[in-house]
């Protein structure tokens, strides 16, 4: 028995924050995730995918994310489709699991009971869908007094955090962690954790197979799990396209960003990569101007997304720089006042900062505009 | 620098060479006439130095004078500084420029470019020397009616007069960077927004955005919410709906339903066997009653008859009883009647002898009073004599009462006078001695003595002695007039009532009073002897008696009243007792007849009671012979026996119903069927509806889900997060902008304020000396922009024509000054200028214009030779 593990799929994820591009792409790489789970599936000889909650981002992700995913998994029909309602799309009556209930082919099983399935022979899934976003009670209780026929295996597919995971406020949906040793389990797929996570043997958190966020740990996988033998056999299988990676990069001189860049995310395609970029430091004018020009300009067309942030990287205008500014005239004099309006930390210092660069960077256009 | 000569030769209307020489340090003046060619000179001289000897322009062209093919051709000698050059131009035919000087001879372009590098001037471009190329030279050279521009300095010029100025104060202005860079600011910031600081393009559309998706954001909220509330609803409503079902299929209301159904149908049964034994009860009951009351009818007319035959027999001993009461009241009045008549014989018979009694008692009455009245008679003609003597007696005495007041009038006035007359009159007193002789007064002897009024004259007689005669005074006279006639008036009177003297006269008014007494009471006495005599019909007075008894008889005493009186009064008696007795029998009559007619009825009514209770009593018989003949005592009792029975068994059976009824009410029975199949029909019904409001609802959350309303809930609240962002960030950006450009502003204001200081200290003096307290401001470009007078400002170009010029000519002294300090080539050239100064203007402007002659060359071109004629300066000719 072989199966892919996956979860917090969330598909319909806005990305409001994103640029629209960018927006675009990733949510279209969640769809497209699908697709790889199949091909997985089928590399790896796995005849199902079971999905531990959270399907959707919301439980009415419209017509087209429905679609969508529907039209996915129909094209897939060599693989049986097991979902499983989680906090984001809970089975609320009426509502996209009826629906999907209704208009899915045979290949697609929709847990919307805790009632044990027979998934295969000899091997029985239970499956604990969330009527709701937050309930008080543990969604996996029942599996200790579920009846299989003896000797099945059993599969226990749930959406929850673990007890004692140290987050005070996943107080919801909390799932006990030796659940499938309680309840006499083959495996415990789970599902919330968007990061892959292994509790013990028996239980796995894949985490989402197309990241959603910076700062994951592992994510962008799902779980090949084969029960054929005393214990799981677990393989971890790369789906996602995108990588998310939240960088903080301290610059003394400008020479630094060449190093800094050409050791970016070795072995990623800039295209895949969705960078939140922090740089912190102390820079001539000259420097931050040409440092923020090349980022801005160059790695932010490379990548997928990058979400710069120059608020802590100062500039301290040199003398040389204020002489391309201006040697003694008008724009020198403005220099040396934004210069000097600069040295509060205040909101007032801060814009007095970005004028300073700004006349900078119009001088140099302007050197430019003239030497032509 | 300075101009030493010039050599003019096919320029303009210079065909012939004009050679000007001889020109000085200071100030130089040419005065010609109109048309005389001063500004050809002075183009002749900007041509040379400035325009570029291969040129073909038009300007150059019109340069040859008219019609001639020949070749322009000028030449200048000049020195800078101590260095003397010569330069020498010829246009369009062959044309060629040499320059020769301290460092050597050169001919062409570098010719030209020595030039421009010596006086610090541009390559004319294509069309020629323009303000721009030509420096600062070309800016105070001024040509004929530019004198009064107070215009921006030519590119050229500036740059000349800003490196100046930098080098003295040690700053630029950046120039033409600083409005490059400004102008790229500001575009920029003209993205974000407009210059009085309103949102506009990039900034407004950011906001707009923010605006909208902060819209958009609460909408896909509101509608999120409305689709939870759908979900809500149709949760609710299928809630709902179970309840119904269940309630619908529960048995257990079927059941009850069912033995309430049946609990009714027993009950409806029972109270209609209650029904019908309270009916018959009632039947038993009233057939009971009916027979009871006819049984104690029965004994009531039973008591009815005896007492009605009791009656009847009352009725006929009472009629019986009566019958002689009537005959003895019968019997009476026939006596009565016959008493009342002799009673009423009697009494005519007494009334008839009275009525003869009564005439012959009025004869003797009437003959008694004529014999009262002649004896009245008789004493009434006495005194009626003596009263006539009465009477005769007062006619004769005249003194009336009224006579006698006159006498005492009369009395009173004559006493009056008197009195009056002895007040008035001298008194005469004699007193005699006793041995006196005898005396006489007025004749009569005198006595003792005497005393006398004087109011005669008096003669008093003594004897031996003579006569003593005394007249009274002539003033007593009136008095003595008056006394006498009331004297004579008194004597009148008493002569006329016929009296000697007043004492008689009132004893004659005493026995006047007296006779008038006595007659009265004799006419008294009179009257009363004849009163009115009713019995004889005389009326009073004397008259009246007289005349009645004229024809009478007086009456003999021969009657005997006495006899006649006495049977009169037996008669009246006997009258007297017979009408009472008739009275009495008619009395008696009366009450017989009213005794007889109250037997009569009394009869009546008897016989009456007799009649009525005989029919009563036949009547009641019959009553009860047909009521006995109907049912006899027998049977009556029978039936009521066999009724009451009844009666018993229907309360029985009546009780017995009541009971069995007892715990079946039947209406409480149909009440609760009757609710509990309502409340079954509406749960029914509102199965139904629920069944519509679900489909709706359904079809509802079907169509609000599709659209992915938590979904775009997320996401348009993270687009107006980002939207908001961007907008502060445009917003800061705008920010960042204005603030640099405001500082660049700044900056220049302050750099421009300092780097014009120069010009500003140098042309002060000038502009004080021409417009006291005036100064002036200059633009960034070096233009003179403002005017201050006294803490006014005014615009330049607002200024007369006249000021305007002035002041540019000032302004160029302070360039030219400016300009020779730091060691570059200026001079001063005016074609035509201070044409619009007034006398006094014009000489503080030849002042100054001498005193900046010691500074630097100046050249004036004129026409107004006698405006000059004072300035002491090299006069130069054209011819």
């Amino acid at each position: 028995m072989r199966f892919i593990h996956t979860s917090d799929w969330q598909l319909g994820k806005p990305f409001g924050r994103a640029p629209e591009q960018a927006r675009a792409a990733l949510l279209e790489a969640r769809l497209d995730a699908i697709d790889a789970l199949a091909a997985a599936a089928r590399r790896e000889g796995a005849g199902f995918v079971l999905v531990a909650g959270d399907v959707f981002d919301s439980p009415e992700p419209g017509d087209r994310i429905y679609r969508q995913a529907l039209t996915r998994m129909k094209a897939a029909s060599d693989i049986r489709w097991v979902l499983l309602p989680g906090n984001h799309d809970p089975a609320r009556a009426d509502g996209l699991w009826s629906r999907l209930a209704s208009e899915a082919p045979d290949t697609v099983i929709v847990c919307l009971e805790p009632l044990p399935i027979e998934l295969a022979e000899g091997y029985w899934l239970l499956p604990a869908p969330l009527q709701y976003k937050r309930t008080q009670d543990d969604p996996t209780a029942w599996f200790d007094h579920a009846e299989t026929p003896d000797g099945a295996k059993r599969i226990g597919l749930a959406h929850g955090p673990i007890r004692d995971f140290g987050s005070s406020t996943a107080a919801a949906n909390l799932i006990a962690p030796d659940r499938a040793r309680r309840a006499a389990l083959g495996y415990l797929a789970l599902g919330d954790w968007h990061g892959r996570r292994e509790i013990d043997a028996l239980t796995h958190y894949s985490g989402t197979p197309e990241p959603d966020d910076f700062d994951r740990e592992v994510s962008g996988v799902a779980l090949r799990v084969d029960l054929a033998g005393e214990t799981p056999d677990v393989v971890q299988v790369g789906i996602g396209r995108y990588h998310w990676m939240s960088e903080s990069w301290s610059v003394a001189s400008g020479g630094e960003l060449d190093g800094l860049l050409a050791n970016l995310a070795p072995g990623i395609e800039r295209q895949h990569l969705v960078l939140r970029l922090r740089l912190s430091g102390l820079l001539t004018l000259a420097e931050r101007v040409a440092l923020r020009d090349r980022l801005e300009s160059e790695l932010a067309h490379e990548v997928r997304w990058l979400d710069l942030n120059l608020d802590d990287l100062y500039a301290r205008p040199t003398d040389a720089d204020l002489a391309d500014i201006d040697a003694s005239g008008v724009l020198r004099v403005a220099a040396e006042r934004l210069q000097a309006l600069s040295a509060t930390e205040d909101a007032a210092g801060r814009r007095a900062v970005a004028a300073l660069e700004r006349l900078y960077v119009e001088q140099r256009r302007a050197d430019r505009l003239e030497a032509r | 620098m300075r101009i030493r000569e010039l050599r003019i030769e096919n320029f303009r209307k210079f065909r012939q060479p004009l050679h000007l020489t001889g020109f000085e340090d200071g100030l130089n003046l040419v005065c010609e006439q109109n048309e005389a060619g001063k500004s050809t000179v002075l183009e002749a001289l900007r041509a040379v130095l400035f325009e570029r000897h291969g040129s073909r322009s038009d300007r150059i062209r019109s340069f040859r004078p008219h019609g001639d093919e020949v070749a322009p051709t000028i030449e200048v000698g000049f020195d800078l500084g101590d260095a003397n050059w010569r330069l020498r131009k010829r246009f369009l035919q062959n044309p060629s420029v040499e320059l020769e000087g301290p460092t050597g001879r050169a001919t062409g372009d570098e010719a030209e470019e020595r030039l421009q590098t010596l006086l610090g001037f541009a390559r004319a471009g294509n069309r020629g020397a323009d303000d721009d190329s030509r420096g600062a030279l070309g800016l105070l050279w001024v040509e004929q009616g530019q004198s009064f521009v107070l215009g921006t300095p030519g590119q050229g010029a500036r740059r000349t007069l800003e490196e100046v100025l930098a080098g003295e104060v040690g700053a630029v202005t950046g120039g033409q960077r600083t409005t490059t860079v400004l102008q790229a600011i500001e575009r920029s910031l003209a993205d974000y927004q407009t210059p009085t600081g309103r949102p506009t393009r990039r900034l407004l559309e950011a906001q707009e955005a923010a605006a909208s998706a902060a819209e958009d954001a609460r909408a896909a909220q509101a509608e999120l919410e409305q689709f939870d509330s759908v979900l809500e609803r149709l949760e609710a409503k299928r809630n709902e709906q179970r309840r119904l079902v269940a309630e619908l299929d529960d048995r257990e209301q079927q059941q009850k339903l069912t033995q309430l159904e049946a609990d009714l149908d027993r009950a409806r049964t029972a109270g209609q066997a209650l029904r019908t034994a309270e009916a018959l009860l009632r039947e038993a009951t009233g057939e009971r009653g009916r027979l009871e009351s006819r049984e104690s009818s029965r004994r009531e007319l039973r008591t009815q008859v005896a007492q009605a035959d009791q009656g009847a027999t009352t009725a006929r001993s009472a009629a019986a009883d009566h019958d002689p009461v009537l005959e003895a009241a019968r019997q009476s009045e026939k006596d009565a009647t016959a008493a009342l008549e002799s009673a009423r014989t009697a009494l005519r018979t007494a009334e008839e002898r009275r009525l003869v009694v009564q005439r012959g008692q009025a004869a003797q009455a009437r003959q008694r009073a004529l014999a009262a009245a002649f004896l009245r008679l008789d004493a009434a003609e006495n005194i009626a004599t003596t009263l006539q003597a009465r009477r005769d007696e007062l006619t004769a005495n005249r003194m009336t009462a009224d006579a006698h007041s006159e006498l005492l009038n009369l009395e009173q006035t004559v006493a009056e006078a008197q009195a009056a007359a002895s007040a008035g009159a001298a008194v005469l007193s004699v007193e005699l001695l006793p041995s006196a002789p005898a005396a006489r007064l007025n004749g009569a002897a005198v006595e003792g003595g005497l005393r006398v009024l004087v109011s005669e004259p008096q003669s008093l007689e003594l004897d031996g002695f003579g006569t003593v005669s005394v007249t009274p005074p002539a003033s007593g006279e009136p008095a003595q007039a008056r006394l006498r006639a009331a004297e004579q008036d008194l004597a009148a009177f008493l002569a006329d009532v016929g009296c000697a003297t007043p004492l008689a006269a009132k004893e004659a008014a005493q026995a006047h009073r007296d006779a008038t007494q006595a007659s009265a009471l004799l006419a008294a006495q009179l009257k009363a002897a004849c009163p009115e005599d009713a019995a004889l019909g005389i009326g009073a007075g004397l008259e009246s008696l007289r005349g009645a008894l004229a024809s009478e008889t007086r009456p003999g005493a021969s009657a005997t009243p006495k006899d006649g009186a006495a049977g009169a009064e037996d008669v009246d008696d006997a009258w007297q007792m017979a009408r009472t007795a008739e009275r009495e029998a008619e009395g008696r009559r009366q009450a017989a007849l009213d005794t007889l007619q109250d037997a009569q009825i009394t009869n009546v009514k008897l016989t009456n009671q007799v009649e009525r209770t005989a029919a009563e009593v036949s009547r009641l018989g019959e009553q009860l012979t047909a009521d006995l003949e109907a049912m006899d005592d027998d049977a009556l009792a029978a039936a009521l026996d066999a009724a009451k029975t009844d009666e018993a068994r229907a309360i029985l059976a009546r009780d017995e119903a009541k009971r069995a009824v007892e715990g079946l009410d039947e209406a409480a029975l149909l009440q609760r069927r009757d609710a509990l199949r309502k409340r079954r029909e509406r749960l029914v019904n509102d199965r139904l509806g629920l069944v519509g409001e679900i489909a709706q609802l359904e079809e509802r959350a079907k169509a609000l889900g599709g659209a992915g309303p938590a979904t775009r809930a997320a996401a348009a609240a993270e687009l107006a997060e980002a939207a908001a962002a961007t907008h502060d960030r445009l917003k800061e950006e705008a920010e960042v902008l204005s603030l640099l450009a405001e500082t660049i502003r700044d900056a220049q204001r302050e750099t421009a304020r300092r780097f014009l200081a120069p010009i500003t200290q140098r042309v002060a003096p000038f502009i004080g000396r021409l417009l006291p307290n005036a100064s002036i401001v200059f633009g960034e470009d070096l233009r003179p922009t403002l005017l201050t007078r006294g803490g006014r400002k005014e615009a330049t170009d607002d200024l007369s024509k006249g000021t305007q010029e002035q002041l540019a000519v000032l302004t160029r002294i302070a360039f030219a000054d400016l300009l020779i300090e730091k060691g570059k080539p200026a001079s001063l050239m005016l074609d035509d200028a201070l044409v619009f100064a007034d006398d006094d203007r014009f000489e503080v402007m030849l002042e100054i214009l001498a005193e900046a002659a010691q500074r630097m060359q100046i050249i004036i071109l004129s026409c107004r030779t006698s405006a000059y004629r004072g300035l002491e300066a090299k006069r130069l000719l054209l011819a």
